[in-house]
């Protein structure tokens, strides 16, 4: 059974469709990337589930019952945000065991626990210490403490490590990773950062203005995009073209694909940069090109390769790149079988 | 000073001097206030003490506390007149609060329609003269049976002590992030348990502030009292006025001195929170 479900969750603010008609189910104890760019309707999604705003249309369910008649205290949908958003007024323990004080628990006990679910985020000993006292990181591991003490069906988290520096954010992404498995807890991430998204979602769900993409594996994103934009969005090359029969016209020329679907009409093409094959021609979707850029990025060189009006990016080993210096004339091969075919937005 | 500074010895000891410039000038300033500030109460503490002080004398007549003995004395309308004063006052901070927390919210958090017309409107009794305001409220009250008694001044009270509170108000809500209700909210807390343990928190010292200026303006109001009253509310001022056209120069002192102390009190006390309001952000938004 599906932990959480979204069916047809919609919610406009004046004539704007901020959540259009989105479908998704998450599953016990998974963390689900909701990803996205800015305004995509993102963080209205998680309040819609906290409770915080209300749907225009659709229904929300937790383990397959609906509880849009739930005020946000009943669900146990716990939001964690991109600023801490501690009560100043209350000490780091008892902000941390607020949860507990609000389900009735002592203030001593309701503090004990809180103390350790501190020590076990990191911040062992600093139950007496104001917010104001605490770094931002430290504020938002009180955050995480604060949520998890709540004893969350589901854990919405809205980009809760948008704010830290990039060092703070990898541990932080370890540490909700780690807790998040621990408990098996229902989790929703959202991140306009795609490869926060691959590095923490079981799965990604992609919405763009309001509307779901493509939900998937990580990988389906890379290698199996929907959409010319998705891959876009995932820093993919995209050729334009029109497919005939087997054949895409694009700015690199006719190039054979071994897909069947989409069908004849306008698409794009997309192409993994360690899939292309540089400094020799094969038997079929060879171009040839002229090396503008070379970048060396430790395992691998990435090369921008012009050709006509367009730029392919290929990425070889490093020995290999040393016989292809910038301003150079090269073949490369577009492998039929590596070509993924995507029908071209908006049709 | 030194006659062969050192070039970083001549800037330090001018900062030095400058500083003092600035301490100087500071006290001065500081002083003043004070002496303009208690300088009358001085001459009002003085006036209730004698009789027949009058220019050219330099040193009164005669000392005594006649005028003090008569106020204070027990069965004296004075004590009356304290607690009818600061009933009224204390339900007068009670409802404007009450209207102004919300009130103050929409208009400092929020854009509506016809959000001038309603900080106009709000202006409104603050910028008419209280006399005008009082007679049109007196024939209204008049028609609702409210004059005359308590609960009519209590409401007459609230046509300028509502704004008031509803600027203080909004002004601290224009500077407050909500995030933290949603927060407290989803942890589990019912509306009535987030305003309490989170809202009313952050929002204190400016709630505070607004009730000491609602209470200093019931406390201080005169002509509405007096005309929507029809003189049977007898508060501090009522009775300052009253006794001032009595001619009685000591018991005026006097009695002057009782309508202000409460409220000098007060302000001290509440001082540190007043200071540190965002006055210039009031209002706006």
């Amino acid at each position: 059974m599906t932990a959480l479900g979204l069916h047809g969750l919609s919610k406009d603010l004046g004539n704007l469709a901020v959540v259009d008609d989105l479908t998704l189910e998450v599953e016990p104890g998974e963390l689900l990337a909701l990803l996205g760019p800015s305004g995509a309707g993102k963080t209205t999604t998680l309040q819609l589930i906290a409770g915080l705003l209300r749907p225009t249309k659709g229904d929300i369910r937790f383990d397959g019952r609906s509880i849009l008649d739930q005020p946000p205290e009943r669900r146990r949908a716990v939001l964690m945000l991109q600023t801490p958003s501690l009560f100043p007024y209350m000490s780091t323990a008892d902000n941390a065991g607020f949860g507990l004080l609000m389900q009735g628990w002592g203030r001593q006990r309701a503090r004990d626990r809180a103390e350790g679910m501190l020590t076990e985020v990191g911040l062992p000993g600093l139950g007496d210490r104001r917010p104001a006292q605490l770094s931002g990181g430290q504020q938002q591991r009180v955050a995480l403490a604060r949520a998890l003490l709540a004893e969350p069906r589901v854990l919405l988290l809205d980009e809760p490590l948008a704010n830290l520096d990039p060092e703070l954010r990898q541990e932080m992404r370890g540490l909700i990773g780690t807790v998040q498995r621990e408990r098996a807890i229902t989790t929703i991430f959202v991140t306009h950062d795609q490869e926060e998204a691959v590095e923490m979602g079981d799965r990604i769900a992609l919405v763009f203005d309001g509307r779901l993409e493509q939900v998937g594996s990580p990988p389906d994103f890379y290698e199996r995009p929907r959409s010319p934009r998705t891959a876009h969005f995932f820093g993919s090359q995209v050729f334009p073209g029109t497919r005939h029969g087997d054949t895409v016209a694009t700015s690199l020329g006719n190039l054979c694909v071994t897909q069947e679907q989409p069908g004849d009409g306008p698409v794009a093409v997309t192409i993994r940069p360690e899939e292309v094959v540089l400094g020799h021609g094969g038997p079929e979707n060879t171009v040839e090109g002229r090396i503008i850029e070379s970048h060396y990025r430790g395992r691998h060189v990435t090369l921008r390769v012009a050709v006509a009006d367009a730029v392919v990016e290929a990425s070889l080993h490093p020995d290999q790149a040393r016989s292809l210096p910038i301003g150079g004339i090269t073949k490369m091969t577009l492998p039929a079988d590596r070509l993924w075919v995507m029908a071209a937005d908006g049709t | 000073m030194n006659l062969h500074p050192a070039a970083q010895d001549r800037t330090g000891s001018i900062m030095r001097h400058r500083e003092r410039d600035h301490t100087i000038t500071a006290r001065a300033l500081a002083a003043s206030v004070l002496i303009l500030l208690t300088l009358p109460v001085a001459t009002l503490v003085l006036f209730s003490v004698t009789r027949g002080y009058f220019f050219p004398q330099l040193i009164p007549a005669e000392w005594n506390l006649r005028a003090w003995r008569l106020l204070l004395r027990p069965g004296s309308e004075v004590w009356g007149a304290i607690v009818t004063t600061l009933v009224l006052g204390l339900v007068v901070v009670a409802v404007a609060l009450v209207v102004a927390i919300p009130a103050g919210r929409a208009l400092g958090r929020h854009a509506f329609g016809g959000k001038r017309l309603v900080e106009l409107l709000l202006l409104m009794p603050l910028l008419a003269p209280p006399v005008v305001v009082a007679m049109g409220l007196d024939f209204a009250f008049l028609r609702l049976h409210l004059t005359n008694g308590f609960w009519g001044v209590a409401l007459a009270h609230l046509i300028p002590a509502v704004p008031y509170a509803v600027f203080i108000m909004s002004g601290v809500f224009a500077n407050y992030d909500p995030a933290g209700e949603g927060q407290a909210r989803t942890l589990g807390a019912t509306p009535l348990r987030t305003f309490r343990h989170v809202t009313l928190p952050a929002i204190a010292p400016g709630l505070l502030v607004a009730a000491v200026m609602v209470l200093i303006v019931s406390w201080s109001q005169y002509v509405l009292t007096l005309l929507v009253g029809g003189g049977q509310v007898v508060t501090l001022p009522i009775l300052l006025f009253a006794t001032s056209s009595g001619g009685d120069t000591a018991l005026t002192s006097a009695l002057a001195i009782i309508t202000i102390i409460p409220v000098l009190v007060l302000l001290i006390l509440t001082s540190r929170h007043v200071s540190r309001m965002p006055l210039a952000r009031m209002g706006t938004r």
